[in-house]
Protein backbone atom coordinates (compact mmCIF):
# COMPACT_ATOMS: atom_id res chain seq x y z
CA UNK A 1 0.00 0.00 0.00
CA UNK A 2 1.31 3.20 -1.07
CA UNK A 3 1.44 6.09 1.72
CA UNK A 4 0.99 9.76 0.32
CA UNK A 5 1.72 13.07 1.64
CA UNK A 6 -1.37 15.06 2.64
CA UNK A 7 -0.96 17.39 -0.32
CA UNK A 8 -0.59 14.80 -2.62
CA UNK A 9 -4.49 13.33 -1.13
CA UNK A 10 -6.04 17.18 -1.43
CA UNK A 11 -4.47 17.28 -4.75
CA UNK A 12 -5.91 14.16 -5.72
CA UNK A 13 -9.21 15.13 -4.74
CA UNK A 14 -9.49 18.22 -5.93
CA UNK A 15 -8.82 16.57 -9.35
CA UNK A 16 -11.63 14.10 -8.82
CA UNK A 17 -14.21 16.99 -7.91
CA UNK A 18 -12.97 18.82 -11.63
CA UNK A 19 -13.60 15.67 -12.73
CA UNK A 20 -17.19 15.02 -11.95
CA UNK A 21 -19.68 16.13 -14.07
CA UNK A 22 -21.77 17.79 -11.35
CA UNK A 23 -19.67 19.50 -9.09
CA UNK A 24 -17.98 21.62 -11.92
CA UNK A 25 -20.78 23.62 -12.57
CA UNK A 26 -23.57 23.11 -10.03
CA UNK A 27 -26.40 25.61 -8.43
CA UNK A 28 -27.32 25.72 -5.30
CA UNK A 29 -30.21 27.32 -3.40
CA UNK A 30 -29.84 28.53 0.02
CA UNK A 31 -29.77 31.52 2.53
CA UNK A 32 -26.54 33.29 2.77
CA UNK A 33 -24.78 33.43 6.35
CA UNK A 34 -21.64 34.72 7.60
CA UNK A 35 -21.09 37.42 4.65
CA UNK A 36 -17.96 38.83 4.51
CA UNK A 37 -16.69 41.37 1.95
CA UNK A 38 -12.81 41.41 1.99
CA UNK A 39 -11.51 44.52 1.18
CA UNK A 40 -9.51 42.17 -1.91
CA UNK A 41 -13.07 41.99 -3.11
CA UNK A 42 -13.39 38.17 -2.40
CA UNK A 43 -16.89 37.61 -0.74
CA UNK A 44 -16.52 34.99 1.84
CA UNK A 45 -20.17 33.47 3.19
CA UNK A 46 -22.29 30.10 4.20
CA UNK A 47 -24.95 29.35 2.09
CA UNK A 48 -27.51 27.28 4.62
CA UNK A 49 -30.71 25.32 4.79
CA UNK A 50 -32.73 23.66 7.84
CA UNK A 51 -30.08 21.02 7.78
CA UNK A 52 -26.81 21.86 6.11
CA UNK A 53 -24.23 24.12 5.99
CA UNK A 54 -21.75 25.11 2.53
CA UNK A 55 -18.94 27.09 2.62
CA UNK A 56 -18.43 29.65 -0.58
CA UNK A 57 -16.08 32.09 -1.62
CA UNK A 58 -16.54 34.25 -4.41
CA UNK A 59 -14.11 35.78 -6.09
CA UNK A 60 -13.30 39.44 -7.37
CA UNK A 61 -13.88 39.24 -10.77
CA UNK A 62 -16.70 37.50 -10.45
CA UNK A 63 -18.34 39.59 -7.11
CA UNK A 64 -17.30 43.12 -9.20
CA UNK A 65 -20.78 42.03 -11.60
CA UNK A 66 -23.09 41.35 -8.89
CA UNK A 67 -25.65 44.13 -9.59
CA UNK A 68 -27.20 43.55 -5.51
CA UNK A 69 -25.35 43.25 -2.44
CA UNK A 70 -25.05 40.24 -0.48
CA UNK A 71 -26.73 40.40 2.65
CA UNK A 72 -27.01 37.52 5.50
CA UNK A 73 -30.50 36.16 5.58
CA UNK A 74 -30.80 36.34 1.61
CA UNK A 75 -32.70 33.49 -0.26
CA UNK A 76 -29.90 32.69 -2.93
CA UNK A 77 -29.29 30.75 -5.64
CA UNK A 78 -25.83 30.65 -6.34
CA UNK A 79 -24.02 28.90 -9.44
CA UNK A 80 -20.46 27.56 -9.72
CA UNK A 81 -17.93 24.87 -8.65
CA UNK A 82 -17.80 22.56 -6.14
CA UNK A 83 -13.51 22.53 -5.05
CA UNK A 84 -11.54 20.78 -3.19
CA UNK A 85 -9.28 23.65 -1.54
CA UNK A 86 -5.84 21.79 -1.06
CA UNK A 87 -3.97 24.02 1.60
CA UNK A 88 -6.92 23.75 4.49
CA UNK A 89 -8.44 20.53 3.02
CA UNK A 90 -11.48 21.85 2.58
CA UNK A 91 -14.22 22.07 -0.35
CA UNK A 92 -15.97 24.64 -0.86
CA UNK A 93 -18.30 26.65 -3.85
CA UNK A 94 -16.47 28.72 -5.83
CA UNK A 95 -19.39 30.74 -6.90
CA UNK A 96 -19.53 32.80 -10.08
CA UNK A 97 -23.16 34.25 -9.89
CA UNK A 98 -25.63 34.46 -7.21
CA UNK A 99 -29.19 34.89 -8.36
CA UNK A 100 -31.39 36.60 -5.26
CA UNK A 101 -34.52 35.37 -3.85
CA UNK A 102 -35.41 32.12 -5.50
CA UNK A 103 -35.71 33.91 -8.37
CA UNK A 104 -33.75 31.03 -10.60
CA UNK A 105 -36.82 29.23 -10.02
CA UNK A 106 -38.74 32.09 -12.23
CA UNK A 107 -40.66 29.64 -15.26
CA UNK A 108 -41.92 27.06 -12.01
CA UNK A 109 -43.16 30.33 -9.93
CA UNK A 110 -44.68 31.51 -13.25
CA UNK A 111 -46.69 28.74 -13.89
CA UNK A 112 -47.20 28.30 -10.41
CA UNK A 113 -49.11 32.00 -10.15
CA UNK A 114 -50.48 31.52 -13.73
CA UNK A 115 -52.45 28.55 -12.86
CA UNK A 116 -53.46 29.77 -9.44
CA UNK A 117 -54.58 33.01 -10.97
CA UNK A 118 -56.27 31.24 -13.74
CA UNK A 119 -58.27 29.25 -11.59
CA UNK A 120 -59.23 32.32 -9.26
CA UNK A 121 -60.85 34.04 -12.59
CA UNK A 122 -58.22 36.65 -13.11
CA UNK A 123 -58.34 35.94 -16.44
CA UNK A 124 -61.93 35.19 -17.73
CA UNK A 125 -62.69 36.86 -20.98
CA UNK A 126 -66.03 37.58 -19.86
CA UNK A 127 -64.75 40.25 -17.10
CA UNK A 128 -62.06 41.82 -19.07
CA UNK A 129 -63.39 45.55 -20.04
CA UNK A 130 -63.67 46.56 -23.41
CA UNK A 131 -61.09 49.19 -24.88
CA UNK A 132 -63.44 52.77 -25.53
CA UNK A 133 -63.08 53.82 -28.85
CA UNK A 134 -62.79 57.40 -28.11
CA UNK A 135 -60.08 58.17 -25.89
CA UNK A 136 -59.75 61.49 -25.05
CA UNK A 137 -57.01 60.76 -21.49
CA UNK A 138 -54.72 58.02 -21.99
CA UNK A 139 -52.87 57.01 -18.80
CA UNK A 140 -49.51 55.14 -19.43
CA UNK A 141 -47.15 53.45 -16.22
CA UNK A 142 -43.85 52.64 -18.05
CA UNK A 143 -40.27 54.44 -17.31
CA UNK A 144 -39.88 57.53 -18.54
CA UNK A 145 -36.77 56.91 -20.57
CA UNK A 146 -36.70 54.21 -23.19
CA UNK A 147 -37.84 52.94 -26.17
CA UNK A 148 -41.23 51.97 -24.84
CA UNK A 149 -42.35 55.13 -23.80
CA UNK A 150 -40.68 57.16 -26.96
CA UNK A 151 -43.00 54.82 -29.10
CA UNK A 152 -46.19 55.22 -26.98
CA UNK A 153 -45.92 59.11 -27.41
CA UNK A 154 -45.14 58.93 -31.10
CA UNK A 155 -47.75 56.78 -32.05
CA UNK A 156 -50.44 58.00 -29.97
CA UNK A 157 -49.75 61.90 -31.21
CA UNK A 158 -49.45 60.59 -34.57
CA UNK A 159 -52.73 58.89 -34.45
CA UNK A 160 -54.19 61.56 -32.63
CA UNK A 161 -52.70 64.69 -31.52
CA UNK A 162 -55.83 65.71 -28.87
CA UNK A 163 -55.57 63.05 -26.72
CA UNK A 164 -53.81 63.67 -23.56
CA UNK A 165 -51.01 61.83 -22.15
CA UNK A 166 -50.40 61.26 -18.23
CA UNK A 167 -47.63 59.16 -18.01
CA UNK A 168 -46.56 58.16 -14.64
CA UNK A 169 -43.19 56.95 -14.57
CA UNK A 170 -42.70 53.81 -13.39
CA UNK A 171 -39.18 51.70 -11.78
CA UNK A 172 -40.20 48.83 -14.36
CA UNK A 173 -37.31 46.32 -12.83
CA UNK A 174 -34.92 45.56 -9.55
CA UNK A 175 -35.85 46.31 -6.20
CA UNK A 176 -39.20 48.30 -6.01
CA UNK A 177 -40.69 47.40 -9.17
CA UNK A 178 -43.34 46.29 -8.52
CA UNK A 179 -44.86 48.53 -6.04
CA UNK A 180 -44.42 51.47 -8.58
CA UNK A 181 -46.15 49.97 -11.27
CA UNK A 182 -48.98 49.12 -9.00
CA UNK A 183 -48.52 52.80 -7.42
CA UNK A 184 -48.60 54.03 -11.63
CA UNK A 185 -52.33 52.08 -11.99
CA UNK A 186 -53.36 53.62 -9.27
CA UNK A 187 -52.51 56.87 -9.74
CA UNK A 188 -53.73 57.22 -13.06
CA UNK A 189 -57.32 55.61 -11.85
CA UNK A 190 -57.53 58.14 -8.94
CA UNK A 191 -56.42 61.10 -11.98
CA UNK A 192 -58.92 59.89 -14.26
CA UNK A 193 -58.48 58.21 -17.66
CA UNK A 194 -60.28 56.43 -20.05
CA UNK A 195 -57.23 53.89 -20.38
CA UNK A 196 -54.39 52.47 -18.87
CA UNK A 197 -50.99 51.24 -20.64
CA UNK A 198 -49.02 49.35 -18.93
CA UNK A 199 -45.56 48.15 -19.99
CA UNK A 200 -42.22 48.58 -20.72
CA UNK A 201 -39.63 47.43 -23.61
CA UNK A 202 -38.36 43.77 -23.95
CA UNK A 203 -35.46 42.54 -21.73
CA UNK A 204 -34.38 39.11 -19.75
CA UNK A 205 -37.08 37.02 -17.85
CA UNK A 206 -35.68 39.01 -14.84
CA UNK A 207 -35.85 42.08 -16.68
CA UNK A 208 -39.76 41.29 -17.36
CA UNK A 209 -40.47 39.75 -13.97
CA UNK A 210 -42.20 42.89 -12.12
CA UNK A 211 -44.98 42.26 -14.67
CA UNK A 212 -44.86 38.84 -13.36
CA UNK A 213 -45.79 39.68 -9.37
CA UNK A 214 -49.46 38.99 -8.37
CA UNK A 215 -49.23 42.33 -6.58
CA UNK A 216 -48.86 43.92 -10.61
CA UNK A 217 -51.66 41.30 -11.59
CA UNK A 218 -54.46 41.89 -8.49
CA UNK A 219 -53.90 46.05 -9.66
CA UNK A 220 -54.26 44.93 -13.13
CA UNK A 221 -57.37 43.03 -12.52
CA UNK A 222 -58.69 45.33 -9.63
CA UNK A 223 -58.56 48.34 -12.22
CA UNK A 224 -61.40 50.00 -12.70
CA UNK A 225 -60.26 51.42 -15.90
CA UNK A 226 -59.23 49.17 -18.90
CA UNK A 227 -55.64 48.11 -18.77
CA UNK A 228 -54.01 47.43 -22.13
CA UNK A 229 -50.24 45.52 -21.58
CA UNK A 230 -47.07 45.78 -23.25
CA UNK A 231 -44.85 44.23 -21.82
CA UNK A 232 -41.33 43.50 -24.17
CA UNK A 233 -41.65 42.03 -27.19
CA UNK A 234 -44.17 40.01 -29.05
CA UNK A 235 -43.18 36.57 -27.64
CA UNK A 236 -42.64 37.65 -24.46
CA UNK A 237 -46.29 36.75 -22.22
CA UNK A 238 -46.20 37.94 -18.60
CA UNK A 239 -48.76 37.46 -15.65
CA UNK A 240 -49.97 41.01 -16.56
CA UNK A 241 -50.98 40.20 -20.16
CA UNK A 242 -53.00 37.30 -19.54
CA UNK A 243 -55.06 39.70 -16.40
CA UNK A 244 -55.02 42.93 -18.62
CA UNK A 245 -58.05 43.65 -20.55
CA UNK A 246 -56.15 43.54 -23.67
CA UNK A 247 -52.69 42.58 -24.54
CA UNK A 248 -50.56 44.20 -27.31
CA UNK A 249 -47.50 42.74 -28.30
CA UNK A 250 -45.48 45.86 -27.83
CA UNK A 251 -45.46 49.69 -26.27
CA UNK A 252 -46.46 50.81 -29.96
CA UNK A 253 -49.14 48.38 -30.26
CA UNK A 254 -50.39 49.42 -27.53
CA UNK A 255 -50.67 52.59 -28.29
CA UNK A 256 -52.16 51.49 -31.73
CA UNK A 257 -54.84 49.82 -29.80
CA UNK A 258 -55.76 52.98 -27.34
CA UNK A 259 -55.94 55.43 -29.58
CA UNK A 260 -57.55 55.18 -32.85
CA UNK A 261 -57.06 57.99 -35.61
CA UNK A 262 -58.86 61.40 -35.58
CA UNK A 263 -57.83 62.33 -39.26
CA UNK A 264 -61.03 59.55 -40.86
CA UNK A 265 -63.70 60.93 -37.97
CA UNK A 266 -63.04 64.62 -38.81
CA UNK A 267 -63.36 63.76 -42.29
CA UNK A 268 -67.10 61.92 -41.39
CA UNK A 269 -67.78 64.64 -39.53
CA UNK A 270 -67.00 67.38 -42.48
CA UNK A 271 -68.63 64.91 -44.82
CA UNK A 272 -71.78 64.52 -42.94
CA UNK A 273 -72.16 68.38 -42.61
CA UNK A 274 -71.85 68.88 -46.52
CA UNK A 275 -74.23 65.85 -46.93
CA UNK A 276 -77.03 67.54 -44.65
CA UNK A 277 -76.48 70.72 -46.72
CA UNK A 278 -77.05 69.95 -50.05
CA UNK A 279 -79.79 67.54 -49.06
CA UNK A 280 -81.30 70.67 -47.50
CA UNK A 281 -80.77 72.63 -50.16
CA UNK A 282 -81.82 70.02 -52.83
CA UNK A 283 -85.37 69.51 -50.75
CA UNK A 284 -85.89 73.09 -50.60
CA UNK A 285 -85.38 73.53 -54.44
CA UNK A 286 -87.59 70.73 -55.28
CA UNK A 287 -90.30 71.98 -53.21
CA UNK A 288 -90.02 75.50 -54.45
CA UNK A 289 -90.14 73.97 -57.64
CA UNK A 290 -93.09 72.50 -56.53
CA UNK A 291 -94.57 75.34 -55.66
CA UNK A 292 -93.94 77.48 -58.74
CA UNK A 293 -95.43 74.53 -60.13
CA UNK A 294 -98.87 74.84 -57.80
CA UNK A 295 -98.90 78.40 -58.62
CA UNK A 296 -99.13 78.04 -62.52
CA UNK A 297 -101.94 75.89 -61.87
CA UNK A 298 -103.52 77.93 -59.29
CA UNK A 299 -103.72 80.89 -61.47
CA UNK A 300 -104.56 78.73 -64.18
CA UNK A 301 -107.54 77.53 -62.02
CA UNK A 302 -108.33 81.33 -60.97
CA UNK A 303 -111.76 83.68 -61.58
CA UNK A 304 -109.71 86.52 -63.27
CA UNK A 305 -107.89 83.86 -65.14
CA UNK A 306 -110.99 82.59 -66.62
CA UNK A 307 -112.13 86.20 -67.29
CA UNK A 308 -108.94 86.83 -69.17
CA UNK A 309 -109.35 83.82 -71.37
CA UNK A 310 -113.33 85.12 -71.89
CA UNK A 311 -111.94 88.43 -72.73
CA UNK A 312 -109.12 87.50 -74.94
CA UNK A 313 -111.60 85.15 -77.06
CA UNK A 314 -113.79 88.01 -77.66
CA UNK A 315 -110.90 90.07 -78.46
CA UNK A 316 -110.48 87.46 -81.04
CA UNK A 317 -113.50 87.02 -82.09
CA UNK A 318 -114.17 90.98 -82.76
CA UNK A 319 -110.99 90.60 -84.73
CA UNK A 320 -112.25 88.32 -86.76
CA UNK A 321 -115.41 90.04 -86.83
CA UNK A 322 -113.87 93.20 -87.71
CA UNK A 323 -111.53 91.24 -90.14
CA UNK A 324 -114.88 90.30 -92.06
CA UNK A 325 -116.76 93.23 -91.71
CA UNK A 326 -113.63 94.60 -93.38
CA UNK A 327 -113.43 91.79 -95.90
CA UNK A 328 -117.09 92.51 -96.65
CA UNK A 329 -117.23 96.11 -96.90
CA UNK A 330 -113.84 96.13 -99.26
CA UNK A 331 -115.43 93.35 -101.50
CA UNK A 332 -118.56 95.81 -101.26
CA UNK A 333 -116.63 98.60 -102.53
CA UNK A 334 -115.00 96.81 -105.24
CA UNK A 335 -118.38 95.45 -106.51
CA UNK A 336 -119.98 99.41 -105.91
CA UNK A 337 -116.99 100.64 -108.50
CA UNK A 338 -117.68 97.90 -110.95
CA UNK A 339 -121.06 98.52 -110.98
CA UNK A 340 -120.22 102.59 -110.99
CA UNK A 341 -117.76 101.40 -113.98
CA UNK A 342 -120.91 99.18 -115.77
CA UNK A 343 -122.92 102.16 -115.34
CA UNK A 344 -121.17 104.63 -116.39
CA UNK A 345 -120.42 102.48 -119.70
CA UNK A 346 -124.56 102.59 -119.63
CA UNK A 347 -125.57 105.84 -119.03
CA UNK A 348 -127.44 107.73 -120.82
CA UNK A 349 -125.99 110.74 -119.85
CA UNK A 350 -122.85 110.08 -121.11
CA UNK A 351 -124.13 109.03 -124.55
CA UNK A 352 -126.43 112.24 -124.58
CA UNK A 353 -123.24 114.20 -123.88
CA UNK A 354 -121.70 112.33 -127.15
CA UNK A 355 -124.40 113.83 -129.46
CA UNK A 356 -127.25 110.77 -128.56
CA UNK A 357 -131.10 111.53 -128.10
CA UNK A 358 -133.14 109.22 -125.59
CA UNK A 359 -136.33 108.63 -127.56
CA UNK A 360 -139.64 108.40 -125.40
CA UNK A 361 -143.23 108.38 -126.50
CA UNK A 362 -145.18 110.81 -124.70
CA UNK A 363 -145.80 108.77 -121.69
CA UNK A 364 -141.54 109.36 -121.44
CA UNK A 365 -141.44 105.51 -122.22
CA UNK A 366 -138.45 104.47 -123.58
CA UNK A 367 -138.36 103.67 -127.62
CA UNK A 368 -136.01 101.22 -129.38
CA UNK A 369 -137.80 99.99 -132.23
CA UNK A 370 -139.11 101.35 -134.87
CA UNK A 371 -141.93 99.08 -134.38
CA UNK A 372 -142.91 101.61 -131.81
CA UNK A 373 -143.56 104.19 -134.36
CA UNK A 374 -146.85 105.17 -136.18
CA UNK A 375 -147.35 108.47 -138.65
CA UNK A 376 -148.05 111.34 -136.88
CA UNK A 377 -147.33 109.75 -133.59
CA UNK A 378 -145.95 112.21 -131.12
CA UNK A 379 -142.36 111.67 -129.16
CA UNK A 380 -139.88 113.19 -127.43
CA UNK A 381 -136.13 113.59 -128.15
CA UNK A 382 -134.21 114.23 -124.93
CA UNK A 383 -130.70 115.96 -125.83
CA UNK A 384 -128.16 116.88 -123.42
CA UNK A 385 -129.15 120.33 -122.97
CA UNK A 386 -132.68 119.92 -123.33
CA UNK A 387 -135.96 117.97 -124.86
CA UNK A 388 -137.32 118.23 -128.50
CA UNK A 389 -141.26 117.66 -128.84
CA UNK A 390 -141.40 115.81 -132.63
CA UNK A 391 -143.70 113.96 -134.43
CA UNK A 392 -143.44 110.41 -136.59
CA UNK A 393 -143.43 111.36 -140.70
CA UNK A 394 -142.62 108.31 -141.87
CA UNK A 395 -141.21 104.97 -140.88
CA UNK A 396 -138.86 103.30 -142.82
CA UNK A 397 -137.70 99.41 -141.83
CA UNK A 398 -134.25 98.41 -141.97
CA UNK A 399 -132.01 95.86 -141.17
CA UNK A 400 -128.74 97.97 -140.10
CA UNK A 401 -128.49 96.78 -136.50
CA UNK A 402 -129.98 93.35 -136.71
CA UNK A 403 -126.73 91.47 -136.36
CA UNK A 404 -126.00 93.04 -133.11
CA UNK A 405 -129.58 91.73 -131.85
CA UNK B 1 -87.43 70.81 -32.26
CA UNK B 2 -86.96 67.94 -30.01
CA UNK B 3 -84.64 69.78 -27.40
CA UNK B 4 -84.18 66.35 -25.01
CA UNK B 5 -82.91 64.66 -27.76
CA UNK B 6 -80.56 67.21 -28.88
CA UNK B 7 -79.36 67.95 -25.44
CA UNK B 8 -78.72 64.52 -24.74
CA UNK B 9 -76.44 64.30 -27.65
CA UNK B 10 -74.10 65.77 -25.43
CA UNK B 11 -73.58 62.27 -23.83
CA UNK B 12 -73.30 60.20 -26.75
CA UNK B 13 -70.06 58.88 -28.14
CA UNK B 14 -68.81 60.24 -31.75
CA UNK B 15 -70.00 56.79 -33.44
CA UNK B 16 -73.89 57.39 -32.07
CA UNK B 17 -73.97 60.51 -33.04
CA UNK B 18 -73.05 59.21 -36.85
CA UNK B 19 -75.89 56.85 -36.75
CA UNK B 20 -78.11 59.21 -35.32
CA UNK B 21 -77.23 61.47 -38.74
CA UNK B 22 -76.87 58.70 -40.62
CA UNK B 23 -80.44 57.70 -39.71
CA UNK B 24 -81.41 62.03 -40.36
CA UNK B 25 -80.14 61.88 -43.57
CA UNK B 26 -81.97 58.73 -44.37
CA UNK B 27 -85.25 60.37 -43.33
CA UNK B 28 -84.00 63.83 -45.69
CA UNK B 29 -83.71 61.51 -48.96
CA UNK B 30 -87.30 60.12 -48.27
CA UNK B 31 -89.60 61.31 -51.44
CA UNK B 32 -92.31 62.63 -49.37
CA UNK B 33 -90.68 64.71 -46.95
CA UNK B 34 -92.33 67.76 -45.50
CA UNK B 35 -90.28 70.95 -45.99
CA UNK B 36 -91.03 71.43 -42.18
CA UNK B 37 -89.83 67.72 -41.21
CA UNK B 38 -86.83 68.30 -43.51
CA UNK B 39 -85.79 71.35 -41.84
CA UNK B 40 -86.38 70.14 -38.58
CA UNK B 41 -83.71 66.83 -39.62
CA UNK B 42 -81.68 69.58 -40.79
CA UNK B 43 -81.75 71.40 -37.68
CA UNK B 44 -81.36 68.15 -35.61
CA UNK B 45 -78.15 67.20 -37.91
CA UNK B 46 -76.73 70.35 -37.89
CA UNK B 47 -76.37 70.42 -33.62
CA UNK B 48 -75.16 67.21 -34.16
CA UNK B 49 -72.36 68.19 -36.14
CA UNK B 50 -71.59 71.34 -33.87
CA UNK B 51 -71.38 68.90 -31.03
CA UNK B 52 -69.46 66.41 -32.49
CA UNK B 53 -66.66 68.72 -33.38
CA UNK B 54 -66.67 70.06 -29.66
CA UNK B 55 -66.26 66.49 -28.75
CA UNK B 56 -62.89 66.64 -30.15
CA UNK B 57 -61.23 69.49 -28.60
CA UNK B 58 -58.97 70.45 -31.42
CA UNK B 59 -55.84 71.62 -29.17
CA UNK B 60 -52.85 69.34 -29.52
CA UNK B 61 -51.89 68.17 -25.95
CA UNK B 62 -48.30 67.98 -23.97
CA UNK B 63 -46.94 64.50 -22.03
CA UNK B 64 -47.72 65.33 -18.66
CA UNK B 65 -46.00 63.33 -15.89
CA UNK B 66 -48.00 62.29 -12.85
CA UNK B 67 -46.82 62.15 -9.27
CA UNK B 68 -48.01 60.19 -6.38
CA UNK B 69 -49.96 63.43 -5.24
CA UNK B 70 -51.89 63.37 -8.19
CA UNK B 71 -50.30 66.69 -9.26
CA UNK B 72 -48.91 66.98 -12.94
CA UNK B 73 -45.93 68.68 -15.05
CA UNK B 74 -45.19 69.11 -18.68
CA UNK B 75 -43.10 66.14 -19.51
CA UNK B 76 -39.84 67.02 -21.52
CA UNK B 77 -39.84 64.45 -24.10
Amino acid sequence: MSVYTVEQLNNYILSMFRNDYLLHDVSVRGEISNCKYHSSGHIYFTLKDAASNLSCVMFASNASKLKFTLENGMEAEVRGSVENYVRDGKYQLYAKSVIKGDAGNLAVRFEELKKRLREEGLFDEDIKQPIPKEVKKLGIVTASTGAAVRDIISISKRRNPYVELILYPAQVQGEGAKESIVKGIDALTQYGVDVIIVGRGGGSMEDLWAFNEEEVAQAIFNCPIPVISAVGHETDFTIADFVADLRAPTPSAAAELAVSEIGPVLDAIEDYSERIYYTMDRIIRLRRMESEQFKKRILLASPKQKINAKRMECARFEDKFSGSMQEILKSRKNMLSLYIERMKRVSVLDRLNGGLAYVSDENHKRMTSVGQFEEGKNFELRLKDGVVHAQTVTVTRDDLCKKED
Amino acid sequence: MDEKEIVSGTESTLEEDFEKLEELLKEMEREDIGIEEAFDCYAKGMELIKQSNSKIDLVEKKVKLLSDNLTTEDFEE
